[in-house]
């Protein structure tokens, strides 16, 4: 043997497990396809088990051969069709060979210990099969499987005492009836004698074997099978076996097959060949490729009897005992007769061998070491390595002569190389997860059996390729996900029917890439999960509070189902919900840095959205500073970086209870000191002493008051050399890329004289993370660039701060860590669910600052005029929604043809306009350089001419409709402090270019009958912004519809029910007080005589998150505010589409 | 391997160092190599014990500052580095051991020789050896200028 031992071992079981790997498939595959049987699927199969088989016989493995060996037979049974009689299920057929494949995945797993284990459970179900294709009367212990299968995994000796008369023993009778190998061999050799009683074998021979202690051995080929199937002829056989041994005898015979004399009526044309050889009856048939079944030995003391079990006390040698007579057959497990075994088929080993891993799951072990590569990428390998060398050399040239020039070029060569060889290794980790997906067609179709529901599953995207660890670590949760989905997320078939379900339910399993990113879903059309359930649920069980439920927004609450020890499972069942489920499936995924979404309607079904990165080993990563160490925060996890200027700390930062918080575009958001959870010191730099000094400051937003000996501090820095506080941007110096990133800025007329805080290292950065449940701010010194970075796993030592992900070596060789933005929360009292006291205050907070009936206006604010004046400037300011971008161009590029002023813009003509044209203001500045604001209006680019400079501004402020309203002008609003009038784009381009509108619209206009019909229908307009709601109430009914209007959602909800039939649409906002946009919709969905009215959402949430939600409840459009146009189109087209069924 | 390879020999060489004024050896075919201080990153959250880790060429290293782990006073207590506590951070060294399938810097105070030890004259340690428990010793060796105390790698690393 040239391979060791371990050699073999190692590469049979990775073939094994390739094989094993998809077998199950296609066992269900065969059951799904019924009576029909696929042949090249079923040789497939039996290669499969044939090759292990064959594997496991050389390498002497006696377990892994036996079973692979019966499995084998009993798809040889169906192959031939001998195993089709009528009242037998091919489905129990199918579920034994699962249940037989599930044990050879055991043994192969743990090879070593392969032959110690109990394969007696299995053995006896796959020769319950065997023996019933011969014996129709025996088909108990297959109901008995039958029975018994769809509780557990587990199997039954089932009616031991049914078999136990006809058992084994010593080799006497001619019943074909036993459930044991032993016997049956022994069955099928005594029938031998009366089989063949014309095959002859000389005295001589015999003798002559004897005195060499050979076996003798009579082989059954059957032409039509084995020889086609092999791809042997007959006189290869022949001379084949003449390698191994003396042939004796051959002839030919035409017989019923032996093992089914009772079903089979087709003649098969066999060769008997009789032969001599040294090998025992299993290696021979080994050595021979075929089966047990077709290899009969003979007797060598008396021509054609049967041999009998040999006892201790046979004159036979030592070694000719017969493989297959084995101690696992002749004594397995059993109970009395009568009485049932209910053996675990999961975990029957365990007991015996406890370093296997007690308790653990059979598979949770079995990562391969070695894997597969595509050959190509090797190839690329090969040659990305070559390169790597010449490139090497090159370099070490260029250095030698000092060529700093050609220095420079291999040294990007040698980037260019490393990153791509970078990527080609990744690209050998990448697996299709089809080969994790595979297994969960069993799973579901196993579960669903066992709780009687009807289930499929569909699969979709098993090319997407992802990471070899990823892709086994996502094993469990997935698993966890499957489960639930079938036992609590589908309902029973006739639950389904009563809900006008389709009967079976599905579950969808998908994977598909985003953003760099994979994306693995499971939805199903089940039950759906019912947040209110689910926090009732938590309430009682005391993770929160009824009144942290209150506050909670559906999401947070279907979000309590992460939180450990949650189940929403009245009943625990065996399968899944154990209180252990979804937060196993969250810290899985943690770990994993994979997001999960979780999104169900009730009574519709639940989508659970994971977001996984490629790979675990290189992440994309934003470097901070802090207290002159660096950090690394995964970009997965990063939301946007924020800096709050020194000048506005005081008025953005705010303090609720012991929390401080920053207000973000409307929302509170946590913020949290990454040296107060990570217990660093914190300290600045004293600019009269140049030295460091701690930072006794516990407040962001310093509130101390004016008499405070920290306040008086601050006075004296501010007096300070300004010099020396530029030194002091800790993180400037000490790092050469460092770059602020500014998300947010102001213009400088904010900054205020009283304000204390200017200097640059008083403004806060600030990483605005999210951990998939909770967002929250981390304050650090200083953000630095964003790198790839190799994540380095910590030493064990370092297992047990939880703040860290790993570490990385960065550019200069130090290391930095990796956060763990997840733990980090937790450290620092910020749980994953909004649920907690501060998020509570947060909230509350919130509330209050937020007042209930103020909408955000997102503006942008120009000028047409210059005056010296500042306070007389006449400001605009138009919805930032509407704008598509701004362009600067020269006086000189205008032109000016027909009375349209035109711009060359993108390679065509840009009609431009100012507002002047129409609306009596000061007319545009004459300017070397100018502003164009470019819009689409109607389908056309328009540019609004203005002057700089141009801000964006959102504001809280209640825009007036009527004071100043002009043509062009629709309104008035105060931004700090200075009267700004509202542009209206969409009545200035009426006004310039009445043409437009016509033209736009006469394809999509209504013919002058079905207006008509639309005309004069009611329109419900709910809106808390008087100006809003106004805006859109007269341009509403200028296109002739009648308008009621309500304020909220209650108001709205009770003029419904007043009104009813009357109102043809609903034109909600979505953020109102009350009763908002999403549950008025969800409201009117609800009640039975609305739930057909067409409902189109307007709103300045522009989130796809509130897209999908406003979706979700029912509406059909979602709207940004304020395209009239879109608008009205949208209204006209619904209310028609509403009518027409009712009309035909 | 290690362990029958250590049963099997009469000796076993021992790696000596001293954490303050203690002498302590470990098995030296336990050492994988020994360094000079490279720039050491603190890991804030860490138990004291860990004094940071550093870059071994690309592999991470835990450091353990072998004094704190056995309980001992820092001898470099202050940051403010006097030109004594600078010659002795100089002489400071990172041993690097392989244990449990991960390489682990121990920060020792300084190196001393190469000793072999005959197993017949390694005697179980005294329940309190220079104030440190006995179980982070395997045993102690009584060598005519000194004492020198083996340490348990288990123990002080576990």
């Amino acid at each position: 043997m040239t391979l060791s031992q371990d050699d073999l071992l190692k590469i049979f079981v990775e073939e094994a497990t390739e094989h094993l790997s998809t077998i199950e498939n296609d066992f269900l595959a065969l059951e799904k396809a019924g009576d029909v049987i696929d042949a090249a699927l079923v040789n497939k199969v039996f290669r499969t088990a044939h090759s292990i088989k064959g594997g496991a016989g050389f390498i002497g493995l006696r377990n892994i051969k036996d079973l692979s060996h019966k499995m084998e037979t009993v798809l040889g049974r169906i192959r031939g069709g001998k195993l089709s009689p009528p009242e037998y299920k091919l489905s129990a057929v199918i579920n034994i060979l699962l249940l037989a494949s599930d044990a050879l995945k055991d043994l192969v797993a743990n090879v070593a210990g392969s032959d110690k284990m109990d394969i007696s459970m299995p053995l006896e179900a796959l020769n319950s099969i065997v023996d019933d294709s011969m014996n129709h009367a025996q088909i108990q212990p297959i109901r008995d499987m039958q029975r018994l299968m769809p509780e557990t995994d587990s199997l039954t000796a089932a009616d031991v005492d049914n078999k136990g008369d006809g058992q084994i023993s010593k080799g006497r009778d001619t019943q074909i009836g036993s459930l044991y190998p032993s016997a049956f061999a022994d069955a099928v050799k005594t029938n031998l004698v009366d089989i063949f009683p014309e095959m002859k074998i000389s005295d001589n021979d015999l003798l002559q074997a004897k005195i060499e202690g050979k076996y003798i051995y009579i082989l059954q080929v059957d032409f039509i099978n084995d020889v086609q199937f092999h791809g042997k002829s007959a006189q290869e056989i022949i001379d084949e076996i003449k390698g191994y041994g003396t042939v004796l005898s051959v002839r030919t015979g035409e017989k019923a097959d032996i093992f089914s004399e009772s079903i089979d009526l087709e003649k098969h044309q066999f060769l008997y060949i009789a032969f001599a050889c040294v090998l025992g009856p299993e290696d021979a048939s080994l050595l021979l490729d075929v089966g047990n079944e077709n290899l009969f030995p003979v007797d060598r003391r008396d021509g054609f009897q049967t041999r009998p079990v040999p006892n201790p006390s046979d004159t036979e040698p030592a070694h000719t005992e017969p493989a297959y007579i084995e101690p696992a057959y002749t004594e397995p497990t059993r109970t009395e007769p009568g009485g049932f075994a209910r053996i675990s088929f999961g975990h029957p080993y365990d007991n015996e061998f406890p370093q296997s891993g007690v308790g653990k799951e059979p598979f949770s072990d079995t990562s391969p070491a070695s894997i597969r590569v595509n050959i190509h990428l090797l190839d690329s390998l090969m040659n990305l390595a070559g390169e790597l060398v010449l490139t090497r050399n090159q370099l070490l040239t260029a250095i030698d002569s000092k060529d700093h020039h050609n220095t420079a070029i291999v040294g990007k060569r040698v980037d260019l190389i490393t990153s791509d060889l970078q990527k080609v290794i990744m690209l050998t980790r990448l697996q299709p997860v089809g080969n994790l997906f595979n297994k969960f067609p069993r799973l579901v179709r196993n579960l669903s059996r066992e709780l009687g529901k009807e289930t499929v599953l569909e699969i979709e995207g098993v090319g997407v390729e992802l990471d070899r660890t990823l892709l086994e670590a996502m094993s469990d949760p997935l698993n966890h996900l499957i489960r639930n989905a079938v036992d609590h997320g589908i309902e029973k078939a006739g639950v389904r029917k009563l809900n006008g379900k389709g009967e079976t339910g599905k579950i969808v399993l998908r994977a598909f890439n985003e953003a760099g990113q994979v994306i693995i879903e499971v939805s199903d059309d089940g039950a759906g999960i019912n947040p209110e359930k689910v926090a009732a649920d938590a309430v009682s069980k005391g993770f929160v509070s009824e009144e942290q439920v209150r506050i909670m927004t559906p999401k947070d609450k279907l979000n309590l189902i992460f939180l450990p020890g949650f189940s929403t499972v009245q009943t625990i069942s065996d399968l899944s919900g154990r209180g252990v489920g979804m937060d196993v499936v969250k810290t899985n995924l943690d770990n994993l840095r994979g997001l999960i979404d979780i999104f169900s309607t009730p009574g519709l079904g639940t989508r659970i959205k994971i977001k996984l990165p490629l790979t675990l080993a290189i992440i994309p990563c934003q470097i901070i500073s802090l207290e002159n160490e660096r950090f690394a925060i995964p970009q997965v996890n990063l939301e946007e970086l924020l800096r709050i200027p020194a000048s506005r700390v005081k008025e953005r930062i705010e303090r609720v209870g012991d929390a401080e918080v920053v207000r973000l575009r409307g929302k509170l958001l946590p913020l949290v000191r990454l040296t107060e959870i990570l217990g660093i010191q914190r300290t600045y730099v004293d600019p009269k002493m140049q030295r460091r000094k701690v930072d006794r400051r516990t407040s962001l937003a310093d509130r101390r008051s004016i008499k405070s000996p920290m306040f008086e501090d601050d006075v004296n820095m501010d007096t300070s050399n300004i010099e020396s506080a530029k030194d002091m941007l800790f993180g400037a110096s000490a790092f050469p890329n460092f770059r602020s990133t500014v998300v947010v800025s102001y213009p400088s007329s904010y900054r205020e004289a009283t304000d204390r805080r200017y200097r640059a290292t008083s403004a806060l950065n600030i990483a605005v993370v999210s951990t998939g449940q909770i967002k929250y701010g981390l304050i650090v010194d200083a953000f630095c660039d964003s790198e790839e970075i190799v994540v380095k796993p910590l030493g064990r030592h370092l297992k047990s701060c939880r703040g860290y992900a790993g570490a990385t070596i960065m550019g200069d060789g130090k290391v930095a860590l990796i956060l763990d933005v997840n733990n980090l929360s937790e450290i620092a009292g910020l749980f994953s669910v909004s649920g907690t006291r501060r998020a509570i205050e947060v909230a509350r907070a919130a509330e209050k600052a937020i007042k209930p009936d103020v909408e955000q206006l997102k503006l942008l604010v120009f000028r047409n005029a210059e005056e010296a004046n500042s306070i007389q400037e006449e400001q605009f300011a138009l919805p930032l929604n509407q704008v598509l971008h701004i362009e600067k161009i020269r006086m000189c590029d205008l032109q000016s043809f027909g009375g349209i002023k035109v711009i060359q813009y993108r390679g065509g003509n840009l009609p431009v306009f100012s507002i002047d044209e129409i609306a009596k203001v000061r007319p545009l500045a004459v300017r070397e350089h100018l502003l164009v604001i470019v819009f689409m209006v109607a389908g056309r680019e328009l540019g609004l001419l203005a002057i700089e400079p141009v801000d964006s501004v959102v504001t809280e402020a209640v825009a007036n409709g009527s004071a100043l309203k002009q043509p062009g002008i629709m309104g008035s609003i105060i931004l700090n402090g200075k009267t700004t009038l509202l542009v209206d784009v969409l009545d200035l381009v009426r006004n310039l270019q009445p043409g437009w509108f016509s033209a736009v619209n006469s394809p999509g206009k209504l013919n002058s009958n079905e207006l008509a019909i639309v005309k004069g229908e009611t329109v419900l307009v709910v809106d808390d912004s008087n100006f809003f709601r106004n805006q859109i109430k007269s341009f509403i009914q200028q296109e002739g519809y009648q308008v009621v209007d309500a304020e909220d959602g209650e108001v709205a909800w009770l003029i419904l029910q007043k009104l009813g039939q009357d109102i043809s649409l609903v034109v909600t906002d979505m953020e109102m007080p009350r009763l908002d946009g999403f549950e008025l919709t969800a409201t009117i969905r609800k009640d039975e005589r609305f739930s057909r009215i067409p409902i189109i959402a307007m709103t300045t949430l522009a989130d796809d998150k509130d897209m999908a939600r406003a979706k979700l409840a029912g509406v059909n459009e979602y709207q940004l505010k304020l395209d009239k146009e879109k608008l009205l189109d949208s209204i006209s087209v619904l209310i028609r589409q509403s009518r027409k069924p009712n009309r035909s | 391997m290690l362990s029958s390879l250590e049963r099997s020999q009469p000796y076993i060489d021992l790696t000596t160092f001293y954490i303050g004024d203690a002498c302590c050896g470990i098995n030296i075919l336990r050492v994988q190599e020994i360094n000079k201080l490279t720039e050491v990153t603190s890991v804030p959250l860490a138990p004291d014990y860990v004094k940071g880790i550093l870059n071994l060429r690309g592999q991470i290293i835990t450091l353990i500052d072998v004094g704190k782990r056995l309980g001992l006073p820092s001898s470099l207590g202050s940051p403010h580095l006097s030109a004594a506590v600078a010659d002795k951070a100089k002489k400071q060294r990172n041993i690097i051991v392989y244990f449990e399938n991960e390489s682990i810097g121990l920060l020792v105070d300084s190196i001393g020789d190469v000793f072999r030890a005959e197993n017949e004259n390694i005697e179980k340690p005294p329940a309190n050896v220079i104030g440190i428990h006995w179980k982070f010793f395997e045993g102690v060796l009584k060598t005519e200028k000194q004492l020198i105390s083996i340490l348990n790698l288990a123990e002080v690393l576990g």
